[in-house]
C-alpha cells in the first residue's frame, strides 16, 4: 500500500481532533487525500490506528467508534459551547458561511452597537476587553478547526463549519408535554 | 630617499588628547605604553589611513565616534606623510562638519600648520601652502575617492602620483585584511574570516546572492502561483459558474422587480384616478336612480289621482243609474203609464165637462122658445166647435212649439255631445300623439344609440394601450433583430481578430525564439571557446608566461597571437631573461597596442557573454511577458467587447423572451378586451334592439290606439248622428202623430159637430112639430157630467206623483243613456290610462334594472380599485421593499395593469423573497469563492468582511470581467515570467558565483604555498600550516545548485508562458518540478535564515597546524595553538600570509615597490627570537609590523621605530621615540 508522503502530517492534524478543510492553509493536504484513491488507501491505513477517516463536504476528520463516556460527555459539553458560539456568529450581520472572513475588531465594533450580540458575547467569554472576548471565541473555533486565523485580526470560516452545522441540524428538541412558560 | 612607497609619518595636531605629535613609522614600529595612554588611538589613526572607514575601526557604539573623538576642534588635523621614490607628500585630514582630505605635494612642515604654537584653521593652512607655492589637491570629500587615490584606482591621472600602490578592482581586500587583522588579532581565527577575505579578493559585492530579494521574489511567485492554482481548482470553476448564474438571476430579478414596481406605480395611479372617476359615476348613477324612482313615484301618484277622479265620476254615474232604475221601477209599480195617459185626457175632459154642463143647463133652462132654444143650441154648438177648434189650434201651436223646442234641444244636445266627443277625442288623441311623438323621439335616440354602438370602439383605452404595447414590441423586435445581427457579426469579426492576433503573435514569438536561440548559441559558443582557453591556459604558453614572465603583455603580448598563446605544444623555456628581442630582432613596441588579454579580461569577457545570455533570456522572458500582456490586453479588450456583446445579446434575448411573453399576454389581453368589447356591443345592441322593438311596438300600439280613437270618434259621431236622426225622426213622427191625432180629433169633432147640428136641426124640426119635451137626454147628460167630474178628481189626486215622475223623467230617466255612455267612456279612460301606466311602469323597471346593473358593475370595479389601494396601504406601504422601490413606484405614469394592485404587490413580495433567497446563495458562493484565495491575493478576489450588497455585486461583475477578459492569462504570463526570471537569475548568479571556485582553489593553493614558507626554518616552531577547501554545507546553496542544474538540464522546456498547461504531460512535469524546486528553496531560505549567499558560502575551509607535537587536525577555527605566545605567533603568521596573498591578488602585477603596515596589538607574549623571526617573515613580504607592548622589554629592540607614550604636565599625550634605528638593516 503506497500511502502519500504527507501521511504523517495528515495524521498529526487529524489525530488532534482537527479537520482538514479544502479552503484552509492545509488545502494541499485536502487535495492529497482527495487525489485519486488516496482517501480509501488512507482510510484503510488509519483504520489500524483506531481512527476512521471520515469525509464531509470539502473536509476530512477522524472519528472513533468507541469512546469512553467521560470523553463523550466532555465532547458534548464542548459542542454545547460551540453551538453557543455559532449562535453568536449567526446573529451577526455577516453569517458564518464558508470562506467568510471576520475581523476581530470589526466584530467587537458590531457588538458595541448591538446589545443582543453583546449579551451573547458576555455569556461566552469572561475576558475584560471586548476585543479579547471576540478573539477568545474566534480562537476557540480556530483551535477546533472550524475557523482559521489568517493574521492577527482575521479569521476565516473553514469548510469544516459544515460539520458543526450538521451536528446542530441533528439536534431535536423533544417536547416533554409540559409547558413551562404558559 | 625611500626606494619604495610607504606611509612614512603620522602627525597628530590637536587630535584626541594630543596637542601635537609626529611619529615616523616607515618600518617595523613598536608602541610602548601603559594602558589608556593613546596607543590604540594612534594605531586606529594608522588603520584609518588604510581603511578610510570611520566605522570599521573597532570603536564600540557606546564610545564617541571617530570624528567626535579625534577631531574635537576645527584646527584638528591628522597628517599622513607618504614617502615615495620621488620624495614625500602628505595627506591632511580635517573636519568641517564631516571629514575632508587634501593631498599636498610636499613633506609635512610644521610651520605650515602651527604658528605661534597655535594650529591654524584649514583655510589658513591652505593660504600658507599658497604662500609657499606648494601644490595641493582639491578637497577630497568622500572616503571612497580617497581610497581610490591611495590605492591607485582613481581614473583621474593627476592623482596618480598620490597612490601608495597600483591596486586593481579588488584593492578593497587590502584595507579589509589590515582592518580584520587589527580587530581580531587577539581572538580566534575563524575559517569564516579567511573565507571572507578570499571571497573579497576574488569577487566584488554584486556577486553575492541576496537571499532576501530572492526570498521576496520567491514568496511573490509562490503566492501568485498558489493564487492561480487556487483559481484553477475544479470547485472554484464550478463556484464561479454558480456566482455567474446567481448574479444573472438576481440581475433579472432586479429588472423584473423594477418592471413590477413601475407597473405597480402605474396601477396605483390608475386606481386612484379610477377610484375618483368611478366613484363619481357610481354616485351619479345612484342619484339618477333615485331621481328616476321619485319621478316614477310622482307619476304613479298622478296617475292614481287621475284615476280616482274618474272613478268618483263613475261612482256618481253608477249611483244615478241605480237610483233611476229604482225610481222607474217604483213608478211602473204605481202604473205611471196609465196615469200619464189619463192626465193627457184632462183638458179634453174639462172641455167635455163644460160642454155637457152647458148642454145640461140649456136643456133644463126652458123649452119655450124652441127657436131660441135651438138657436142658442146652435150657437152653443158653434161656440163649442169654435172653442174646440181654438183648443185644437192652441194644442197644435203648443205641439208645434214643443216640437220645435224638442228639435232644438235635440240638436243642441247633439251638438254638445258631438263637441264633447270631439273634445274628448282630441284630448286622448293628443295625449296618445304626444306619447307617440315621445316614443318616436326615443326611437330616434335609440337609433342614434344603435349607430353609436355599431360605431363605438369598446374598451378603446385598453385596446389602444395594448395595441400601443404590441406596436412597441414589434418595433423593438425589429430593432432587436437588426441589433442581434449586428452584434453577432461583431462577435464574429472580433473572434477572427482574436485568432489573427494569436496567430500573428505565435509567428512573432517563434521567430523571436529562433533568433534568440541562435544568438544564445553564438554566445555560448564564444563562452565555450573562452572556457577551453581558460581550461588549457596553465599548460599553454599563456600559463607559462603568466608564471615566469612578468610584464609579458608589454613585450610578447604585443607580438603573439591568441592561438599561439593557448597552444599547449610549444614547450616554452626561458633561455635568458631580459633580452628584449624577437628571434634576435629588436622591436620598438612602445606604440604597439597590446592584443593579448589577461586572465581577468577573459573572465570578464566570459562574464560579459554570460550577462549577454542572461540579458537575452531576460529579454526573451520580457518579450514573452510583454507579448502575452499585449496579446492579453488586446484579447482582453476583444473579450471584453465580446462579453459585452454577448451580454447585450443575452439581454436582447432575455428582452425578446420577455417581449414574446408580453406579446402573448398582450395578444391574449387584446383578444379578451376585443371579445369583451364585442360581447358588450352585442349586449348593448340586443338591448337597444329590444328597446327599439318595444318602442316600435308601442308606437304601433299608439298608432293603433289613435286610429281606434279615430274610429271610436267616427263611430261616436255617427252614433250620435244616428241617435240624433232617430230622435229627430221620432220627434217628427210623434209630432206628426200628434198633428194627425189633432187633425183626426178635429175631423171627428167637426164631424160630430156637424152630426150634432144636423141632429139639432132634426130635433128642432121635431119640436116644432110636436112641441113636447125629451127627459132621457137630460139624464144621459147628467151621467156624462158626473163621470167626467170623477175622472177629473181622480186626475187631481195623482197630480203630485205625475209631477214627481215628470221631474224625475226630466232629470234622470231621460239622461240614463248619457250616464251609461259617460260611465263607459270613463271606464275605457281608466282602462287606457292603466294600460299606459303599465307601459310606463315596465319602462321604469327596465331602466331601473339597467341602471342598477350598471351601478353594480361600476361598484364592482370601484371595489377592485379600492381594495387594491387599501391592500397597498395596509400590506405594502410600510414595508422596506416599498422604501427601496419608492423611486420607481412613485414617478410611474398611470397605467392599467391586468394583474391588479394586489396581484402586483404579491408578485413584488414574491420577487423580493426570491431575490433574497438568491442573494443569500449568491453571497455564500462569493464568500466561499473569495475565501479560497489568500486575503491579499494578486487576482484581487477580495470581499470586505461585512460588505454590503453593492460590494458583492461588484465582486461578481469583476469576476465576470475577469473570465470574459481571460485576465488569468496575464497573471499566468506574469507568473511564468517571474518563474523564468527567478530561475534564470538564480542560475546565472550561481554560475557567476561558482565561476570563482577555480580562483578560490587557486587562492587557497597560493596561501598554502605561502604557509609552507612560514615554517620558520630557523626555529622549526611550526612544522606546517595546511589549508584545504571542502564542498559547502550550506543548505540554501545546495537548493540553489539544484535549481541551476535543473536550468542546465532544461534550457528551453521550463517556464513557458503557461505554467498551468496540463495538455503536455512532459512539460507539465517539468513545470511542476521547477515550481517544487522553488518552493523548496523558499522553505529552506526561511528555515536557514541566511541573508545572502556569498562566495565564501561556496566552500568550507579547514586548517591544520602542527606546532611541535601539537597537531590540530582539520579544524574550522584556530582557537588555541600551543601556549599564548605560540598561539599569537601562529596567528600573526597566518595574518601576514593572508595579507601578503591579498596584496598580491589586489595589485597590478608590476614590480612591487610599496610596503603596507600590519597592525597587531599586544604582542608582548611572543618571545624575542620568535618575534624576530616574525618580523623577518613580514619583511620578506614587504609588510611592516606595528605592534603594541604594554611595558618596555627587550622586544622593542627588534623594531625599526620604538615609541613610548607619556603624558606631559598639561595632560597631553606625548609620543617619545626611544630609539630610531634598524637593528638589521
Amino acid at each position: 500500500m503506497n500511502v502519500p508522503k504527507q501521511t504523517p502530517e495528515i495524521f498529526a492534524i487529524l489525530s488532534r481532533g482537527n479537520f482538514i478543510s479544502s479552503n484552509g492553509s492545509k488545502g494541499k493536504l485536502f487535495d492529497v487525500i482527495s487525489y485519486e484513491d488516496n482517501y480509501n488507501i488512507l482510510k484503510e491505513f488509519f483504520s489500524h490506528t483506531g481512527y476512521t477517516l471520515e469525509q464531509g463536504h470539502n473536509y476530512f476528520y477522524f472519528s472513533q467508534p468507541e469512546e469512553a463516556n467521560l470523553i463523550m460527555e466532555k465532547k458534548l459539553e464542548q459542542f454545547a459551547y460551540y453551538i453557543d458560539v455559532m449562535d453568536f456568529f449567526s446573529s451577526m450581520d455577516t453569517k458564518p458561511t464558508v470562506g467568510t472572513r471576520y475581523r476581530v475588531t470589526q466584530i467587537a465594533e458590531e457588538c458595541f452597537s448591538n446589545e443582543r450580540l453583546k449579551q451573547k458575547l458576555y455569556a461566552l467569554s469572561r475576558r475584560e476587553k471586548m476585543v479579547d472576548k471576540v478573539a477568545e471565541i474566534a480562537g476557540d473555533l480556530a483551535q477546533a478547526g472550524f475557523f482559521e486565523q489568517e493574521d492577527e485580526d482575521t479569521y476565516k470560516v473553514m469548510d469544516a463549519i459544515h460539520y458543526l452545522e450538521e451536528v446542530i441540524s441533528l439536534i431535536t428538541i423533544e417536547d416533554d408535554g409540559e409547558q413551562k412558560n404558559p | 630617499m625611500e626606494s619604495r612607497r610607504i606611509l612614512n609619518r603620522i602627525i597628530f595636531i590637536n587630535i584626541a588628547n594630543t596637542d601635537y605629535s609626529s611619529v615616523e613609522i616607515a618600518g617595523n614600529t613598536c608602541f610602548v605604553g601603559t594602558n589608556n595612554m593613546g596607543k590604540t588611538t594612534l594605531q586606529r589613526a594608522i588603520l584609518f589611513f588604510y581603511s578610510a572607514n570611520t566605522r570599521g575601526l573597532g570603536i564600540s557604539s557606546s564610545q564617541k565616534t571617530f570624528e567626535d573623538y579625534y577631531f574635537q576642534f576645527p584646527n584638528s588635523y591628522i597628517i599622513y606623510e607618504i614617502a615615495t621614490e620621488e620624495g614625500l607628500f602628505h595627506v591632511m585630514v580635517y573636519r568641517n562638519n564631516k571629514l575632508f582630505y587634501r593631498f599636498v605635494e610636499s613633506e609635512f612642515v610644521q610651520d605650515h600648520y602651527i604658528v605661534d604654537n597655535e594650529a591654524l584653521l584649514p583655510k589658513a593652512v591652505v593660504a600658507k601652502f599658497n604662500e609657499h607655492r606648494i601644490h595641493y589637491s582639491d578637497q577630497i570629500e568622500t572616503f571612497e575617492r580617497y581610497r581610490n587615490i591611495i590605492y591607485g584606482a582613481d581614473p583621474d591621472k593627476k592623482y596618480k602620483k598620490f597612490a601608495l600602490m597600483k591596486g586593481n578592482a579588488n584593492y578593497h581586500n587590502i584595507p579589509l585584511a589590515i582592518t580584520s587583522i587589527f580587530l581580531s588579532s587577539e581572538s580566534v581565527i575563524k575559517a569564516e574570516f579567511v573565507k571572507e577575505c578570499i571571497a573579497n579578493s576574488i569577487s566584488s559585492k554584486h556577486t553575492t546572492i541576496e537571499l532576501k530579494t530572492i526570498e521576496r521574489q520567491l514568496r511573490q511567485f509562490t503566492e501568485r502561483y498558489h493564487d492561480i492554482e487556487t483559481f484553477f481548482r475544479k470547485e472554484n470553476a464550478q463556484r464561479s459558474d454558480l456566482i455567474k448564474d446567481n448574479f444573472s438571476s438576481i440581475q433579472q430579478l432586479k429588472v423584473k422587480q423594477r418592471a413590477l414596481a413601475s407597473e405597480l406605480g402605474g396601477a396605483l395611479k390608475y386606481a386612484a384616478l379610477q377610484k375618483d372617476t368611478i366613484g363619481l359615476q357610481v354616485a351619479e348613477k345612484k342619484d339618477l336612480l333615485v331621481e328616476l324612482e321619485s319621478e316614477f313615484r310622482e307619476r304613479e301618484i298622478a296617475h292614481q289621482e287621475q284615476n280616482k277622479e274618474t272613478n268618483q265620476e263613475i261612482g256618481a254615474l253608477k249611483s244615478k243609474l241605480k237610483e233611476a232604475d229604482k225610481k222607474l221601477k217604483e213608478y211602473e209599480e204605481k202604473g205611471i203609464h196609465d196615469l200619464l195617459r189619463e192626465a193627457e185626457e184632462k183638458e179634453k175632459l174639462q172641455v167635455e165637462l163644460q160642454a155637457r154642463e152647458t148642454e145640461y143647463a140649456t136643456l133644463t133652462a126652458g123649452f119655450s122658445d124652441v127657436e131660441q132654444q135651438f138657436k142658442t143650441l146652435f150657437n152653443a154648438l158653434e161656440n163649442e166647435r169654435k172653442e174646440f177648434e181654438h183648443v185644437l189650434s192652441s194644442q197644435g201651436l203648443q205641439l208645434d212649439k214643443k216640437y220645435h223646442e224638442d228639435k232644438n234641444a235635440l240638436r243642441d244636445a247633439y251638438r254638445k255631445e258631438e263637441s264633447e266627443l270631439k273634445e274628448r277625442h282630441a284630448v286622448d288623441a293628443d295625449r296618445i300623439r304626444q306619447l307617440k311623438n315621445q316614443k318616436e323621439l326615443d326611437n330616434k335616440d335609440a337609433e342614434f344609440r344603435e349607430k353609436e354602438i355599431k360605431r363605438k370602439r369598446y374598451f378603446d383605452q385598453e385596446v389602444t394601450m395594448l395595441k400601443g404595447h404590441l406596436e412597441e414590441i414589434s418595433r423593438r423586435k425589429f430593432e432587436r433583430t437588426s441589433a442581434l445581427a449586428v452584434r453577432n457579426n461583431n462577435i464574429d469579426s472580433l473572434r477572427k481578430e482574436g485568432d489573427h492576433i494569436r496567430e500573428k503573435n505565435r509567428i512573432t514569438s517563434e521567430q523571436y525564439i529562433e533568433r534568440n536561440k541562435q544568438e544564445i548559441a553564438v554566445l555560448e559558443e564564444k563562452i565555450k571557446t573562452i572556457d577551453e582557453k581558460l581550461s588549457v591556459h596553465q599548460h599553454a604558453l599563456f600559463g607559462y608566461l603568466q608564471d615566469n614572465y612578468p610584464n609579458w603583455f608589454e613585450t610578447i603580448g604585443k607580438v603573439v597571437n591568441e592561438e599561439l598563446l593557448f597552444n599547449k605544444e610549444l614547450n616554452p623555456k626561458l633561455i635568458k631573461k631580459g633580452i628584449e628581442s624577437l628571434y634576435g630582432i629588436q622591436l620598438d613596441l612602445s606604440h604597439v597596442k597590446v592584443y593579448s588579454k589577461t586572465l581577468e579580461e577573459y573572465e570578464q569577457e566570459r562574464t560579459g557573454l554570460r550577462e549577454q545570455i542572461v540579458a537575452l533570456n531576460h529579454a526573451f522572458l520580457e518579450f514573452r511577458e510583454e507579448q502575452t500582456r499585449e496579446e492579453q490586453s488586446k484579447l482582453a479588450s476583444i473579450g471584453k467587447k465580446t462579453a459585452q456583446l454577448k451580454s447585450e445579446i443575452t439581454q436582447l434575448e432575455y428582452e425578446a423572451a420577455q417581449d414574446e411573453q408580453k406579446e402573448k399576454q398582450y395578444n391574449l389581453d387584446l383578444h379578451e378586451w376585443q371579445r369583451k368589447g364585442e360581447e358588450q356591443r352585442e349586449k348593448d345592441a340586443v338591448q337597444i334592439y329590444t328597446y327599439r322593438d318595444n318602442l316600435d311596438k308601442e308606437i304601433n300600439e299608439l298608432r293603433h290606439q289613435l286610429s281606434e280613437l279615430e274610429s271610436i270618434l267616427k263611430k261616436g259621431l255617427s252614433d250620435l248622428q244616428e241617435s240624433f236622426n232617430e230622435k229627430l225622426a221620432k220627434l217628427n213622427k210623434t209630432f206628426d202623430k200628434e198633428i194627425e191625432k189633432i187633425r183626426d180629433q178635429k175631423e171627428e169633432k167637426l164631424g160630430e159637430f156637424d152630426e150634432r147640428k144636423a141632429q139639432l136641426q132634426k130635433e128642432k124640426s121635431a119640436v116644432l112639430k110636436k112641441k113636447g119635451i125629451d127627459d132621457t137626454r137630460i139624464k144621459k147628460l147628467k151621467k156624462d157630467i158626473d163621470e167626467i167630474k170623477t175622472a177629473l178628481r181622480n186626475l187631481d189626486k195623482h197630480a203630485e206623483l205625475l209631477n214627481d215622475y215628470r221631474k224625475d223623467k226630466r232629470e234622470l230617466f231621460d239622461h240614463m243613456d248619457d250616464f251609461r255612455k259617460e260611465k263607459e267612456r270613463l271606464d275605457a279612460q281608466i282602462k287606457q290610462s292603466d294600460a299606459l301606466f303599465a307601459q310606463e311602469r315596465e319602462l321604469f323597471s327596465k331602466r331601473k334594472k339597467q341602471m342598477e346593473d350598471e351601478t353594480r358593475a361600476l361598484a364592482e370595479s370601484l371595489k377592485k380599485y379600492v381594495d387594491g389601494l387599501e391592500h397597498f396601504e395596509r400590506h405594502f406601504r410600510d414595508r422596506t421593499l416599498y422604501d427601496r422601490l419608492r423611486h420607481i413606484i412613485d414617478p410611474a405614469p398611470a397605467e392599467y395593469a391586468e394583474a391588479g394592485i394586489i396581484g402586483l404587490c404579491s408578485q413584488l413580495l414574491a420577487n423580493d423573497t426570491e431575490f433574497h433567497n438568491q442573494f443569500e446563495k449568491f453571497r455564500n458562493n462569493v464568500s466561499e469563492f473569495a475565501g479560497r484565495f489568500r486575503p491579499d491575493n494578486h487576482l484581487n478576489f477580495k470581499i470586505n468582511p461585512g460588505a454590503g450588497e453593492g460590494e458583492y455585486e461588484r465582486f461578481a461583475a469583476y469576476l465576470q470581467d475577469f473570465y470574459n477578459e481571460n485576465k488569468i492569462q496575464i497573471s499566468i504570463a506574469e507568473v511564468a515570467k517571474s518563474h523564468g526570471m527567478l530561475i534564470d537569475a538564480i542560475s546565472s548568479k550561481m554560475k557567476a558565483l561558482t565561476e570563482h571556485k577555480g580562483r578560490i582553489n587557486k587562492m587557497i593553493n597560493k596561501m598554502e604555498a605561502d604557509f609552507s614558507k612560514a615554517s620558520f626554518e630557523g626555529s622549526k616552531l611550526i612544522e606546517y600550516i595546511k589549508l584545504k577547501s571542502e564542498d559547502s554545507e550550506n543548505k540554501v546553496l545546495r537548493k540553489l545548485q539544484k535549481i541551476t542544474e535543473f536550468r542546465e538540464q532544461n534550457p528551453f522546456l521550463y517556464g513557458e508562458a503557461n505554467l498551468f498547461n496540463t495538455n503536455n504531460k512532459a512539460k507539465s512535469e517539468i513545470d511542476k518540478k521547477s515550481v517544487e524546486l522553488l518552493n523548496d528553496l523558499q522553505k529552506t531560505i526561511s528555515e536557514e535564515k541566511n541573508e545572502e549567499i556569498r562566495v565564501q558560502d561556496l566552500f568550507e575551509l579547514r586548517f591544520r597546524i602542527k606546532e611541535g607535537k601539537n597537531d590540530t587536525g582539520w579544524i574550522e577555527k584556530i582557537d588555541k595553538v600551543g601556549s599564548t605566545g605560540t598561539d599569537m605567533l601562529v596567528k600573526a603568521v597566518i595574518y601576514i600570509t593572508l595579507l601578503n596573498v591579498f596584496i598580491k591578488e589586489s595589485t597590478e602585477k608590476t614590480a612591487r615597490n610599496f610596503s603596507v603596515h600590519c597592525i597587531i596589538d599586544e604582542v608582548g607574549q611572543i618571545s624575542a627570537p620568535y618575534l624576530k623571526e616574525l618580523i623577518n617573515f613580514a619583511e620578506e613580504r614587504n609588510i611592516c609590523l606595528i605592534n603594541g607592548l604594554p611595558n618596555e622589554s627587550k622586544l622593542e629592540t627588534h623594531y625599526n621605530y620604538t615609541y613610548k607614550f607619556r603624558k606631559d604636565a598639561n595632560g597631553f599625550v606625548k609620543v617619545v621615540p626611544l630609539l630610531t634605528m634598524s637593528i638589521e638593516p
